[in-house]
């Protein structure tokens, strides 16, 4: 991957056309330097407020005097405006930047339209902060990761079309011809994004569909934004991180193509839960999907097991975009057997309302996604700014504070949502005496929002440090990246 | 695989499955059903009167269903 190959070797074949050869990773880095770390940059920010929002709405459930006398800032309004925040504002963001940036790296190629992609950054995070101040302000739709206003939707559906064309042509326009497993996962991602969002708000928001189907939708719409879209980007970057760190390749393409085709396939069906008001041929297929998913986290789990076998352990000590990715591989395993287990009629039962989903839900994203994402950017963002990190303590301490977080925020929601299924269970419960026993279970979660928000400031500050360096400090060439320290403050 | 256009395929089609059996199926089954008189001659489900259409509206706008 280090092998550098001349830049632009053209060489006419007899036919008159021009072939070019595999672009360097230095030029592939720096055509994305401004798109990436612009969509790195506004992602950083809206996981910070998404953070503080979510910090906010957790806190209100154990003390909902909290703000009570501001409108925009009650628990209904708050929690929807924190998911979409996170989701929309962070993940898809997050996502997108490692989805270029793998896409001209891996097809060797620069990538696509920087231009377009910047514009339709700006016009993104434009929708979103209208979308969230919609939300806030008493415009939400009520429905799941779908709150924000009709008015958002068509700017967002728009500057997601503008991106997704980019990472597309940038695929087509590849010179390295093979097509990994990175590349199925992004491909599949880019493709489902748009068809899902727009099916969900037009059949919800614009033409609303009747009644309970509405239910149906909304929670096919929600299942398959974090596992098929969500959940594609950040294993696209696990498999593509781990081979390239430790040095090996993937264990077997093979492997990789049932686990691929079984995600895609079961995961799509999956979402409806038993006790839904619906067809009960629906909510079984969905259930059977769920589990069905045990294939493809076999398969990925074996093939990532064979592609690790006999590599040394510190090398998660020394490598610290490899830690974030390896702590992310495992919360997403942990998060998905969860779900899975979660689906079945017995278990679902006692989990089916109470604080077990959300739990799940804040380990796929920040256990899974948000360090996945981190791992990524810590790898990216020094090459394609050509610059380095200032401080590797810096970052240590945000792997420590980040895993102290996401265990705090989910792990007692989980148990907290387990007991409470079970006393909700029993007939002669009395329900205020249930809610408070949960308090301290709520109250530990958010004490790991407080932390993760904390933890992800610091971050920011590490990297508008490094942004300060990459614009201010000029290019740095690789052999003067050592003696950056004694250039100090030298502008 | 080398071939985009046969990804492209596979992918669209695994993919619309979830969409045709998911999305459209139901639509189709359940999806356009209309409000039908009953015995009584009154129709079900009825309309809601003006104030308590505005209350829905009201619990959707203030994420009422997060908790109730």
């Amino acid at each position: 991957m280090s092998a550098s190959s001349p830049a632009t070797l053209q060489t006419s074949s007899p036919s008159g056309s021009v072939e070019l050869s595999f672009a360097t990773p230095a030029e592939v880095d720096r055509s994305c330097r401004a798109p990436v770390t612009l969509l790195f940059l506004c992602s950083a920010l809206w996981l910070i407020i998404g953070l503080l929002m979510a910090m906010i709405s957790s806190a209100q459930m154990h003390a909902p005097g909290m703000f009570a006398n501001a409108e925009s800032l009650t628990f209904g309004r708050m929690r929807p405006a924190a998911s979409n925040a996170l989701i929309y504002g962070f993940a898809l963001q997050a996502g997108w930047a490692m989805a270029l940036w793998m896409i001209a790296r891996l097809g060797r190629v620069p990538l696509a339209g920087g231009g377009v992609i910047i514009l339709a950054t700006l016009f993104w995070n434009f929708g979103v902060k209208l979308g969230v101040a919609g939300i806030l302000g008493g415009d939400s739709t009520g429905f799941e990761l779908l709150e924000m206003p009709r008015y958002a939707a068509p700017i967002l559906f728009l500057a997601y079309s503008a991106i997704g064309v980019c990472g597309i042509v940038t695929l087509h326009a590849r010179r390295e011809r093979s097509l990994y497993f990175s590349h199925w996962l992004l491909f599949a991602a880019l493709l489902w994004f748009p068809w899902i969002y727009s099916t969900a708000e037009l059949l919800l928001i614009y033409f609303p569909v009747r009644g309970v189907f509405q239910t149906a939708i909304n929670l096919w719409f929600a299942n398959n934004l974090i596992e098929l879209c969500l959940g594609p980007m950040g294993l696209a970057a696990v498999f593509y991180f781990i081979p390239k760190l430790i040095g090996r390749p993937l264990y077997s393409v093979q492997v990789a193509a049932i686990a691929f085709w079984t995600l895609l396939f079961f995961g799509s069906l999956g979402g409806l839960y038993a006790g839904l008001p619906l067809p009960k041929w629906m909510t079984t297929v969905s259930i059977l999907a769920t589990v069905l998913l045990l294939v493809p986290l076999a398969a990925m789990a074996f093939n990532l097991k064979q592609t690790t076998a006999g590599v040394e352990r510190g090398l998660c000590k020394c490598n610290l975009p490899l830690r974030f990715i390896c702590a992310g591989t495992v919360f997403y395993f942990i998060a998905e057997l969860l779900r899975v287990a979660g689906s079945l009629r017995s278990v679902n039962e006692v989990t089916r309302l109470t604080l077990f989903n959300p739990g799940v839900a804040a380990l796929e994203l920040y256990g899974f996604f948000l360090m996945v994402a981190l791992g990524a950017f810590y790898y990216i963002q020094p090459r394609i700014c050509d610059t380095n990190w200032a401080s590797e303590k810096a970052i240590r301490f945000h792997f420590g504070a980040t895993l102290l977080g996401v265990v705090l925020a989910a792990i007692p929601l989980l148990i907290g949502g387990v007991i409470q299924g079970f006393r909700i269970r029993n007939p002669s419960a009395d329900f205020p005496s249930i809610a408070r026993g949960l308090v301290p279970f709520i109250g530990l979660s958010t004490v790991g929002l407080t932390i993760l928000a904390l933890a992800q400031l610091r971050f920011l500050f590490s990297f508008a440090g490094l942004l300060r360096r990459c614009c201010c400090g000029g290019v740095a060439s690789e052999a003067s990246l050592k003696s950056e320290k004694s250039k100090g403050g030298q502008r | 695989m080398k071939s985009g256009p046969l990804l492209f395929l596979g992918v669209f089609a695994t993919l619309a499955v979830s969409w045709t059996s998911m999305v459209l199926a139901p639509q189709l089954q359940i999806g356009r059903m209309g409000p039908k008189p009953m015995a009584t001659g009154a129709l079900y489900p009825a309309a809601r009167p003006g104030l308590a259409e505005q209350g829905r509206e009201v619990y959707r706008q203030n994420g009422c269903a997060y908790c109730h």
